[in-house]
C-alpha cells in the first residue's frame, strides 16, 4: 500500500523545499499580489457615495484580500513544468521502473510536503495584518475545520487538473502553453484577483458549476462567513465532483500517454 | 526456464522530421513530415536465468530500445518479450520489485539531497525489511567504499561517485534481472575496472542475469561470455564471443621485436605483414599455424621478443558492423 511510502517521501521532500531557499523568499513577494488588489479594490470602494461595491465596503475588501492571501499559499499547487519536463525528456523513465505511480511522488512534492512549509511562512503575516486592520472572521472550530478540508479538496482539483494537462505532453511539445491558458482563466475566476461578488449574476450563477470558485474562492467565503451550512454542504460536493473529474480524465489519459511514450533520451 | 524471453520483437518509431533552416521550420509547421524509425526490427533470443549476456552495436543500434522494451518503457510494436514470465510493459509491482534498468547517463537519484536519501525512498518504495537493507548495504560499501560519498548532496559528487550510488541505489532490492545501459559511460579505467567488479561479484552472490550494453569492449570482454551484436535494429550475431572471433578473424597476430631492422620481403614469407616499424613488426597468420609459424620465425631469424596474440576485439566488431557476420 503506498500509504506505508509516504513518510519517507515526505520527509524527503520537506528536506529539499527547504533546499530551496530563493524559492521560498518568491513565494512572499508572490504572495502580495491580493494585497496589491486590495489596495486597487479599497480605492474604488472610496470613491464610491457609500463607500461599497457590490455590497463590499472597505472591511470587506481587507478581510476578503487578507484571507485570498493565505488561502493561496493553502491551495496552489505547481508542478506542471515538472512533470512536463520529466514526460519530454524522459525523466519519468526512472519513476516509472519503480513499483509506486510516479504520480504519488508530485503529489507528495507539491500538495503534502509543501504546507508546513507554506503554512509557517504565511500564518504570522496574515494573523499580523488581521490584528493590526482588525477585521473579523467566523473563528469557531467548525468553521475553520470546513475551511481546511475545502482547502485541501481545492488542492486536490488543481493537482489533478494540473495533472491532465500534463499528460498532454505525450502527445504535444508544448503542455505547459496550455497550463498557462488554465492559470490565466484560473487567476480571473477563482477570487485570486476579483471577488466573485464583484461578477454579474450570470457569470457567478455559471461559476457555482465550474472549477475555478473551488480552487480558491470557495474556502475563502467559507471563513470570511459568507456561506450557510447547505452552501458549504453543496461546495464540498461540487469539489469532490471535479476531484473526481479531473482523476479520471487524467488517468485516462496517463494509460493512453504511456502506450506512445517513447522513454526519449538515451 | 529462461530469464528472459525475445520473439520476433520490433519496435519502429515515428519521428517528426524537419529539413533545416526557417523555410524548413515554416513548412514542418504547415506541413508537418513523419519518418518510420526502426529501431528494433525483428529480434528473438533467449537468456537463462544467471546469465551474463553483452550487446555490442554502434549508436542507434537498437540496444538501448531492446532493454527499454524488456524495463517496460516501451510498448513493442510486434512480437513479444517475457521477463521472469511477465509482460514488461504492463509493468505489474511483482515485476517491477524483480528488475533494475541502469543508463549510463541517466540520473536516477534525488539530485539535491545526499544519496542516502534516495536509498532510503527506495527502501520504502520496493518495501525493503530493515535487516536485509542493512546487510545489502555492507555489501556494496564493502566494494564499492560508498560511506564517504553517501551523505554529500547528489549533484556535487564527481560522475564516477555518482554512478555507484546510482548502481547501489538500483541494486537495493537486490532484483534478479539487472539491465546495464553504458554503466561506464565517461568514467576513468580504475573506475570502470571497480563497477565491474561490482557487477561480476552480484551476479556471483545472487545468481543475477545481467544485460549489459557499453562502447568499451573491456566491459563486454571481462563480464561476459556471450555477446548479442545489433546493428540497424538486427541481430547479427548471438553467441560466444571467442567463437565470433575465430569465425570473422580466423588469424592471429605474431607481435616481433627483431635484433636488426626488419627485411620486408623476408618476414613477408612467413605471413601477411601488417606493419612495419624500424626493428617492431607485426604478423598476420593462420590460427592453426600460429605456433609453427612463430617457432619457424625463431630458428631462422634474429628475434629479441615475440608474442602471439588475438586480434583486438574492437577490429573484430568493427568488421561485423562493415560487413556483416553468417551466423545460426
Amino acid at each position: 500500500m503506498f500509504l506505508k511510502v509516504y513518510p519517507t517521501l515526505i520527509k524527503a521532500y520537506w528536506a529539499r523545499a527547504l533546499q530551496y531557499r530563493a524559492q521560498i523568499i518568491v513565494w512572499v513577494l508572490a504572495s502580495s499580489l491580493p494585497l496589491i488588489m486590495m489596495m486597487v479594490w479599497l480605492s474604488i470602494a472610496a470613491q464610491q457615495a457609500d463607500g461599497t461595491v457590490n455590497g463590499f465596503g472597505r472591511d470587506d475588501f481587507i478581510r476578503y484580500f487578507l484571507a485570498v492571501t493565505f488561502m493561496r499559499r493553502m491551495t496552489g499547487v505547481w508542478f506542471i513544468w515538472d512533470l512536463d519536463r520529466d514526460i519530454r525528456l524522459g525523466a519519468l523513465s526512472a519513476q516509472l521502473l519503480r513499483p509506486l505511480d510516479p504520480l504519488h511522488h508530485y503529489f507528495v512534492r507539491s500538495v503534502i510536503a509543501i504546507r508546513p512549509v507554506q503554512f509557517s511562512i504565511i500564518a504570522p503575516p496574515v494573523l499580523l495584518a488581521i490584528w493590526l486592520t482588525g477585521v473579523s472572521y467566523d473563528w469557531s472550530v467548525g468553521t475553520v475545520l470546513l475551511m481546511f478540508a475545502a482547502a485541501l479538496c481545492a488542492s486536490l482539483i488543481e493537482f489533478f487538473a494540473q495533472a491532465a494537462i500534463g499528460m498532454l505532453a505525450f502527445w504535444i511539445t508544448q503542455a505547459t502553453s496550455v497550463a498557462e491558458a488554465w492559470f490565466f482563466i484560473r487567476a480571473l475566476f477563482s477570487g485570486w484577483v476579483i471577488p466573485l461578488a464583484m461578477f454579474p449574476a450570470q457569470v457567478q450563477a455559471a461559476l457555482t458549476y465550474l472549477p475555478f470558485r473551488y480552487m480558491l474562492s470557495f474556502p475563502v467565503e467559507i471563513i470570511t462567513g459568507r456561506l450557510g451550512t447547505a452552501e458549504i454542504g453543496r461546495g464540498l460536493a461540487i469539489q469532490w465532483a471535479w476531484i473526481a473529474g479531473f482523476f479520471l480524465l487524467y488517468r485516462w489519459l496517463w494509460r493512453r500517454g504511456l502506450k506512445q511514450y517513447s522513454a526519449v533520451g538515451a | 526456464m529462461p530469464h528472459i524471453v525475445v520473439d520476433t520483437l520490433s519496435k519502429h518509431y515515428q519521428v517528426h522530421y524537419k529539413e533545416p533552416g526557417l523555410m524548413g521550420s515554416l513548412r514542418s509547421f504547415v506541413n508537418r513530415q513523419y519518418k518510420v524509425v526502426k529501431a528494433v526490427e525483428n529480434i528473438s533470443l533467449s537468456i537463462a536465468a544467471g546469465e551474463m549476456v553483452g550487446f555490442l552495436g554502434p549508436n542507434g543500434a537498437g540496444k538501448t530500445t531492446t532493454l527499454k522494451v524488456l524495463s517496460g518503457l516501451l510498448y513493442p510494436t510486434s512480437g513479444r518479450a517475457t521477463v521472469l514470465g511477465f509482460i514488461p510493459h504492463q509493468r505489474e509491482a511483482a515485476y517491477l520489485k524483480q528488475f533494475t534498468l541502469v543508463m549510463g547517463n541517466k540520473n536516477q537519484l534525488m539530485w539535491d539531497l545526499p544519496a542516502s536519501e534516495s536509498f532510503l525512498i527506495n527502501k520504502a518504495i520496493y518495501d525493503i525489511p530493515e535487516a536485509q537493507y542493512k546487510q545489502t548495504l555492507a555489501e556494496f560499501d564493502a566494494i564499492l567504499d560508498l560511506g564517504p560519498l553517501l551523505n554529500k548532496q547528489v549533484r556535487k559528487l564527481s560522475l564516477g561517485e555518482r554512478m555507484k550510488c546510482e548502481l547501489a541505489a538500483a541494486l537495493l532490492h537486490r532484483p534478479k534481472v539487472l539491465f546495464l545501459d553504458e554503466p561506464t559511460l565517461g568514467l576513468d579505467v580504475t573506475m570502470q575496472v571497480a563497477i565491474r567488479q561490482f557487477v561480476a561479484d552480484y551476479n556471483a552472490r545472487y545468481g543475477a542475469t545481467v544485460v549489459l550494453t557499453s562502447h568499451y569492449m573491456a566491459d563486454v570482454t571481462a563480464l561476459t561470455k556471450r555477446i548479442v551484436v545489433i546493428h540497424h535494429g538486427r541481430l547479427l550475431y548471438d553467441g560466444d564471443l571467442s567463437a565470433l572471433v575465430e569465425q570473422i578473424a580466423p588469424y592471429k597476430i605474431l607481435s616481433l621485436i627483431l635484433r636488426d631492422a626488419a627485411d620486408v620481403s623476408q618476414l613477408a614469407q612467413y605471413g601477411q605483414l601488417e606493419k612495419v616499424d624500424g626493428v617492431r613488426a607485426s604478423l598476420r597468420v593462420p590460427r592453426g599455424q600460429a605456433t609453427d609459424t612463430a617457432a619457424q620465425l625463431l630458428t631462422h631469424i634474429k628475434i629479441d621478443d615475440l608474442l602471439i596474440e588475438e586480434p583486438p576485439v574492437e577490429d573484430i566488431i568493427r568488421q561485423v558492423f562493415a560487413e556483416g557476420v553468417n551466423s545460426g
